[in-house]
């Protein structure tokens, strides 16, 4: 069995306002984002200067922050527009939106880089640190001295 | 007191009877009524220069829909008497009619009375009620009424005696008042509104606001729904029940029009919506357990060390995704 992603949706699509909520709607449904929770957000008082955000939903008070994409990659929302009746067969995922940013919301508390999303997203730049090749012989001739040095 | 500013508050006084109503002023309300309001009236000199009475009443308390408004009136105590002549009484006896005459002639004697109303919005409440850590609608209230007295004795209103009507338990409540501000007389009591001219002209102040807040509500949310047709906002009204229920948002549940906080709107919640997961549901429960038992000590370490993510990922909810 073989997952794809349908490289032509990829290019077609267009961009998605995106909202990380700290809970969960138990429900599968359109939601009415655009009329019933963007007119109501605000800008926060209490941190000038700074991108705070503040909405209630179902009466709970949510501070949020505009996060952007990590450099050099791109969000896509894909779905499944058809099940596989057998688990021998291929499955292919489409795009149905991107989006280079979106807003992730805590319950009451200010966002800050202590959270775990914040901190998630660093993770791109810390992996390509650590997975890139070492490239030029001068690095390793500079490790090599240095463990001579220790000797 | 310099003459300038007796003849503008004549003139005022004389545009002010021409027209019929009552002056409240909404617009920084309206302009964003998910947070709090402060609606005043100027301070007159007298009020500066006399030892004055204040009292302190609310509206709106019941509802599940609208604000709820504190409302607070001040004057010369040795006025106390004229204020009696002026009819006040418990809002609650008097008619929508014969609160705005009253309102209105609160307004008229601004030479010698004035108030300060703060509207605590409906989306407040339920931020404050639903908290993590819960702040009660006795609470909620309190902070209002010894804000709204802050406010008029930095303003420079000379406050001696302060009459406060409350629903709640007046004894904690007058311990906790003459402890913040030792300088004062206060009575805290039951229907102080029917027994104090000053508390009587508060709570129509509160009464009036609050009226008028929740007649014009400006909804926040932009769909097409019933936007007029809510009632009074009381819980047992029927045309309030009645729109409730024919305004429910599977997602988003109400307008911020509505308290959540409310049991009449959150049962209707349980049946008509999705059921909402947070993160400090089961916060309560986890407290309520208490320590963990003894044998949890004996129990084998789950899952083998191999299979287990550094802490690093676990601490950024990051996983490997190898299957869908």
């Amino acid at each position: 069995m073989a997952l794809c992603v349908d490289g032509k949706s990829l290019e077609s699509v267009g961009p998605a306002a995106l909202h990380l909520m700290p809970c969960t709607v138990e429900g599968n449904a359109e939601a009415n984002v655009s009329q019933f929770f963007t007119p109501a957000i605000r800008q926060s008082e209490e941190s000038l200067g700074t991108t705070g955000q503040q909405v209630s939903f179902r009466g709970r008070l949510l501070r949020g922050h505009e996060m952007p994409v990590p450099e050099g990659y791109k969000g896509v929302i894909l779905k499944e527009p058809s099940k596989p009746f057998t688990e021998d067969e291929d499955r292919t995922l489409r795009a149905t939106h991107s989006f280079e940013k979106f807003t992730y919301w805590n319950l009451e508390t200010a966002p800050s880089t202590n959270d775990t999303i914040q901190r998630a997203m660093a993770w791109t730049s810390i992996a390509s640190a650590l997975h890139s090749p070492v490239e030029s012989d001068k690095a390793s001739l500079e490790s090599q001295s240095s463990v001579t040095g220790c000797r | 007191m310099d003459e300038k500013e007796v003849e503008s508050d004549a003139s005022e006084a004389m545009e002010e009877s021409q027209d019929a109503a009552a002056v409240i002023d909404l617009t920084e309300f309206d302009k964003n009524n998910s947070n709090n309001a402060i609606i005043q009236s100027k301070i007159p000199q007298i009020c500066k220069d006399e030892p004055c009475c204040f009292g302190i009443d609310e509206a709106g308390r019941g509802p599940v829909l609208g604000p709820m408004v504190y409302g607070t009136s001040f004057c010369p105590i040795s006025w106390n008497t004229q204020l009696g002549e002026l009819g006040f009484a418990d809002s609650k006896t008097l008619n929508e009619g014969q609160r705005e005459a009253l309102m209105k002639s609160i307004q008229d004697a601004s030479d010698y009375m004035g108030y300060k109303v703060e509207i605590l919005s409906p989306n407040y409440i339920a931020n404050s009620m639903l908290r993590r850590n819960k702040h009660s609608l006795n609470a909620v209230s309190m902070d209002s009424a010894i804000g709204l007295l802050r406010l008029a004795l930095a303003d420079g209103v000379q406050v001696k005696e302060v009459y406060v009507d409350t629903v709640g338990d007046a004894k904690k409540y007058q311990d906790k008042l003459k402890g913040l501000f030792p300088d004062l007389d206060i009575t805290v009591c039951p229907k102080a509104d029917s027994k104090f001219p000053i508390v009587s002209a508060a709570s129509i102040c509160a009464k009036v606001t609050r009226d008028r807040a929740t007649t014009g509500w400006k909804f926040v949310e932009t769909n097409d729904f019933d936007k007029e047709n809510y009632g009074s906002g009381y819980p047992s009204d029927p045309a309030t029940k009645k729109w409730l229920a024919g305004n429910v948002d599977p997602v988003f549940g109400f307008s911020q029009f509505v308290r959540f906080s409310w049991s009449t709107s959150s049962l209707i919640l349980d049946d008509h919506a999705f059921p909402v997961q947070w993160e400090d549901d089961d916060e309560e429960e986890e407290a309520a357990k208490g320590t963990a038992s003894l044998l949890s000590f004996f129990a084998p370490k789950n899952a083998d060390a191999r299979q287990k993510k550094h802490q690093f990922f676990n601490e950024r909810d990051l996983k490997q995704v190898t299957a869908m």
